[in-house]
């Protein structure tokens, strides 16, 4: 398997907020907003659209320009959807990870905090 | 405005713009600004503002990198094949080894430079935006003010309606000429009656200032004309602040000093009007065909000309002058002996301030430099502690080039770390310089980054990094190989970086001498002028103007009464000791200044002497506290049916009668003749640094102006008073609206706040330059102090006592510090010349400031000198002996 097809951690925190979002809401203000109010982690526009341009190049997104807003100034939108790939992808890293972690007692689990 | 407006902050979006990859760019911009917009509306503007540099600059990394492998893919790669550039590479990727290896030293120098690049900046966004820009408007650098110079050589700012017309029949310099003059309505109506500031012009003016309606039209051709329809135009912001941008405005009459007018149209929005920022209006100039407006004589007209493109100032002045001389000979009884001038209109507005912004740059380019000294001193301090490592790259074939250019990256790419948080805090301090300005500056709407600005910041962050790295890459280019590979630079540096360092210390102190000189003159100036006696009682004295408007109180008998009741209504507010009315408030707005004549002198010269005209009431003289020195005051009897009565000033008395008795004299003025009944102490009407100027009292009982100062003398505070007095002016004339109300105390503190803040940004610059000598000084001297270690030893075990060892660093500090108040004080003898604009009453040369300032700075020096010295004599010889 190549090591390319395994996904880094906030690659991953994005790919979790475009499937949370649905493919017709996942964009740079929303997916950021996302991971912030879970992860409670200050995340970047510029980071989250670094992260979409390396995974689009993976292949493990596409992305859908809107059309422009039906008001005055209003913009084009750069809306984020999930491809198959990227959904193997992401289904491959986070069981990864969930087999390494497994049987570890991190005291991370609720209720087991310190 | 700019600095408020709920935009996101123009340099952090183009800093996005900057590093966001092309194809990206437009999604990232809109994502930032549909975020900040939701912000503004929930957390309001500041904290919107905060989040989105916040975000600029967690996003700058990313992005950077996500354009640079964009770059790279699309095999834009070709220049890293260039040796020299992977040199530049290679030390860039050093420098920032060397830099994070010592967070300290790089924490120092980044936070001298952020402080030195903010400030420098700041001033010069402010004086780009004010003195450098052009006028916001089409061919503006054509366009001059024209006014004529009066028989005794004053230049006055307006000139004779007829004039005008002859010069637009006639100039040929010139494709137009347009004639202004600034008036002030009350606006009634919907809600409290309101002071609108409104701008007559005639049918050229549009025209040199390219204006054109935003909603609604211009005037017309017809409206020019006496007698035709009120109409008015109406400025942005006035449009905006009192209509509510309410579009429906245009046509509907409003009513202006008690005359319904027509809205016709409303401006653009804009950063610039003339005559004046705060025109809030506009009406055509339109004069009754028998208006005294129109005689020869009387200047009062504001003129603008644009000159034909290709035109010199010069050949214009030429023009100009010629037409006046036909002028004057063909009129000469009321134009003899007057002539013409003409100023760039970008002079006129801005040159009041030029002078104290140029001051100011030169302040902080000085602090800048004296940062930049401290910043030398620190690398080459660090440049010392790295010798082995230079010795090591040349013994393995590294050229002093190289090293010297590894060096400068080094120092550069600080500097630019600094100067780039330096930038992004620069805005912050604009505003903060704009804010504290006194009086407003002109142009403040156009005082914003611009590309000239970052271009300018840039280069300073540069020389700055050039400067502070040159020193140590010309130590480090020095190298002896033999002696650093030995002894890893411990005893090495020698004379010639003692030499260097010492030299920039010296230089320090010089600059810091100098500005805490100027400073000290400023300040001394300030408190003089505080000091100063006006001439009249400012304590507790409320003031504000009122205008009887025609429509209202068509008779100046009407006027005069309403004045009359409303002085005495006051008077009866208990609490309040004396209420009097003047046209002339010392430190208010607007100065009448007239020709007389002394009786008897029958003198048609050239000459005629001026003087302030004031219409006052009797109460004047008491609620201001003018003390009368000679005869009486003006009375309640010196009303229309009584001999024309008048009162001098000291001033004139001097000027005119010296050694002479002036009571019972006979003064001309207006085609009359006035008895002197008295003479007032002479007042200071313009400033506190003039002295008394001429000044003329006449009755208000016996001329009437319609618009006046009320002066009140009361034990009141002005929250206690001024709703008394509201009531009361309701009572009379429900349409009048207060201005300008201030007590006296305040228009004397205005009068002082350039001053003032003269004073308080150099002494704080000096202030800063102070520090910044003091930790130079320590540092030179600790250095010292730490590479003498073994000589100190030495001499310790030769006997020498702790006392002598600390005297001996201590006289190495002094002697620095003399020498760089040597060069100090005579930077400050030859700056002298050039602060003298600014000082009142106080000595450019002053010796004993010199004096102090320079005993100042050996203190500073001695003080910076006491810890390392102390460390000296601690010096334990045994173990300094072995530490070779």
């Amino acid at each position: 398997m190549p090591k390319g097809d395994f996904l880094g951690e906030f690659e991953i925190l994005v790919l979790a907020a475009i499937e949370r979002l649905g493919d017709d809401d996942a964009y740079g203000v929303t997916i950021r907003a996302e991971i912030e109010s879970r992860t409670a982690r200050a995340a970047s526009i510029g980071a989250v659209y670094a992260t979409l341009g390396r995974l689009e190049r993976k292949g493990f997104v596409r992305f859908r320009i809107s059309d422009p807003e039906p008001v005055r100034g209003g913009r084009a939108r750069k809306y984020a959807a999930i491809t198959a790939p990227g959904r193997r992808a992401m289904r491959l890293s986070t069981r990864a990870l969930e087999r390494m972690l497994d049987g570890l007692e991190l005291g991370l689990r609720p209720g087991r905090q310190r | 405005m700019s600095a408020k407006a709920p935009v996101p902050p123009a340099l952090a979006r183009r800093l996005i713009a900057l590093a966001a990859p092309r194809a990206e760019r437009a999604f990232v911009m809109g994502d930032m600004e549909e975020e900040f917009a939701a912000r503004l509306r929930s957390a309001g503007a500041a904290p919107a503002r905060r989040w989105y540099w916040r975000q600029t600059i967690a996003s700058l990394v990313p992005l950077a990198r996500m354009r640079f492998a964009a770059g790279e893919r699309a095999g834009r790669r070709e220049w890293t094949g260039d040796p020299m550039w992977r040199d530049v590479i290679d030390d860039l990727r050093y420098a920032v080894r060397v830099g994070r290896r010592n967070p300290m030293l790089s924490a120092a120098v980044t936070a001298t430079m952020v402080l030195g690049i903010a400030v420098t900046t700041a001033v010069f966004t402010v004086v780009n935006g004010v003195l450098l820009r052009p006028l916001p408007f089409p061919h503006s650098e054509r366009v001059v003010r024209i006014g004529v110079i009066l028989r005794n050589g004053v230049p006055s700012t307006s000139m004779a309606w007829p004039d005008l017309q002859d010069y637009k029949r006639d100039a040929r310099a010139f494709d137009a000429l347009a004639g202004v003059s600034e008036d002030s309505f009350v606006l009634s109506g919907d809600g409290d009656p309101q002071r609108v500031d409104v701008a007559r012009v005639d049918q050229d003016f549009a025209r040199i200032f390219a204006l054109r309606p935003a909603i609604g039209r211009l005037f017309a051709p017809g409206e020019f004309v006496y007698g035709a329809h009120n109409v008015v135009v109406l400025t942005h912001a006035f449009w905006a602040s009192r209509f509510n941008s309410d579009r429906g405005v245009v046509g509907r009459t409003i009513v202006l000093d008690d005359v319904p007018r027509v809205v016709i149209g409303v401006l653009p929005a804009t950063e610039f009007a003339y005559p004046s920022a705060g025109v809030e209006a506009f009406m055509p100039l339109a004069l009754h065909p028998l208006s005294f407006r129109r005689n020869r004589g009387n200047v009062w007209l504001g003129v603008v000309g644009r000159m034909r493109p290709g035109v010199s100032l010069e050949r214009a002045r030429a023009d100009l002058l010629a037409m006046a001389a036909g002028i004057s000979s063909a009129f000469p009884d009321a134009m003899k002996g007057i002539s013409v001038h003409a100023e760039p209109l970008q002079v006129v507005i801005t040159g009041p301030v030029q002078g104290m912004l140029l001051l100011l740059g030169a302040a902080v380019a000085a602090v800048l430099l004296i940062a930049c000294g401290n910043i030398a001193n620190l690398l080459l301090g660090h440049s010392q502690a790295r010798s082995r490592e230079f010795a090591v790259r040349a013994a393995l074939g590294g050229s002093r080039g190289r090293i010297r250019r590894q060096l400068l990256t080094e120092s550069m790419l600080l500097s630019l770390a600094g100067g780039g948080l330096g930038m992004a805090l620069a805005p912050a301090v604009t505003r903060m310089l704009v804010a504290l300005y006194p009086g407003g500056l002109p142009r403040v709407g156009e005082v914003h980054v611009d590309g000239r600005v970052l271009v300018a910041a840039l280069a300073a962050t540069a020389l700055a990094g050039l400067l502070s790295g040159i020193p140590m890459a010309r130590r480090a280019a020095a190298l002896d190989l033999s002696r650093d590979l030995r002894d890893g630079g411990r005893a090495s540096g020698g004379r010639r970086r003692r030499r260097f360092s010492d030299a920039l210390v010296m230089t320090q102190i010089a600059i810091s001498v100098t500005l805490l000189f100027a400073a000290g003159l400023l300040i001394e100036t300030f408190w003089r002028l505080t000091h100063e006696d006006p001439g009249f009682a400012p304590n507790g004295v409320l003031t504000f103007q009122l205008t009887a408007s025609m429509a209202r109180f068509p008779t100046d008998d009407g006027a005069r009464r309403f004045y009359a009741s409303l002085t005495e209504s006051i008077g009866a507010i208990p609490g309040v000791h004396g209420v009097g009315t003047t046209t002339q408030l010392p430190f208010g707005s607007g100065v009448v200044q007239d020709v007389y004549e002394r009786d008897g002198k029958n003198d048609r010269s050239p000459n005629l002497p001026m003087a302030a005209i004031d219409f006052a009431s009797p109460s004047y003289f008491t609620a201001l506290g003018i003390r009368i020195v000679r005869g009486r005051g003006i009375e309640p009897a010196d009303d229309a049916r009584a001999p024309r009565v008048l009162v001098i000033d000291e001033s004139l008395a001097k000027r005119e009668y010296p050694g002479e008795d002036p009571i019972g004299r006979v003064i001309v003025w207006n085609n009359s003749r006035w008895t002197i009944v008295g003479v007032a102490r002479g007042v200071r009407i313009f400033s506190l640094w003039d002295d008394p100027s001429p000044e003329i009292y006449f009755s208000t009982n016996q001329l009437q102006s319609r618009s006046q100062y009320v002066v009140i003398n009361s034990d009141l505070s002005r929250a206690q008073l001024l709703p008394a007095v509201r009531r009361e002016l309701r009572r009379l004339n429900p349409t009048a609206a207060l201005t300008d109300i201030k007590s006296m105390n305040e228009r004397l503190a205005i009068s002082l706040a350039a001053q003032r803040y003269r004073a308080v940004l150099i002494a704080a610059l000096g202030a800063v330059a102070l520090a910044l000598s003091l930790v130079g000084i320590y540092g030179v001297v600790s250095y010292a102090v730490s590479r003498q270690t073994r000589e100190i030893g030495i001499r310790m075990a030769l006997g020498e006592n702790a006392a002598r060892i600390r005297w001996r660093v201590v006289l190495n500090a002094l002697r620095l510090a003399a020498a760089g108040t040597a060069i100090g004080v005579a930077l400050s003898l030859g700056a002298g010349k050039w602060l003298a604009a600014f000082l009142v009453g106080v000595n450019a040369h002053d010796t004993r400031m010199l004096a102090g300032v320079g005993a100042t700075l050996m203190a500073v020096a001695v003080a910076a000198a006491y810890v390392p010295a102390r460390r000296a004599s601690l010096v334990d010889p045994a173990i300094a002996l072995r530490g070779d």
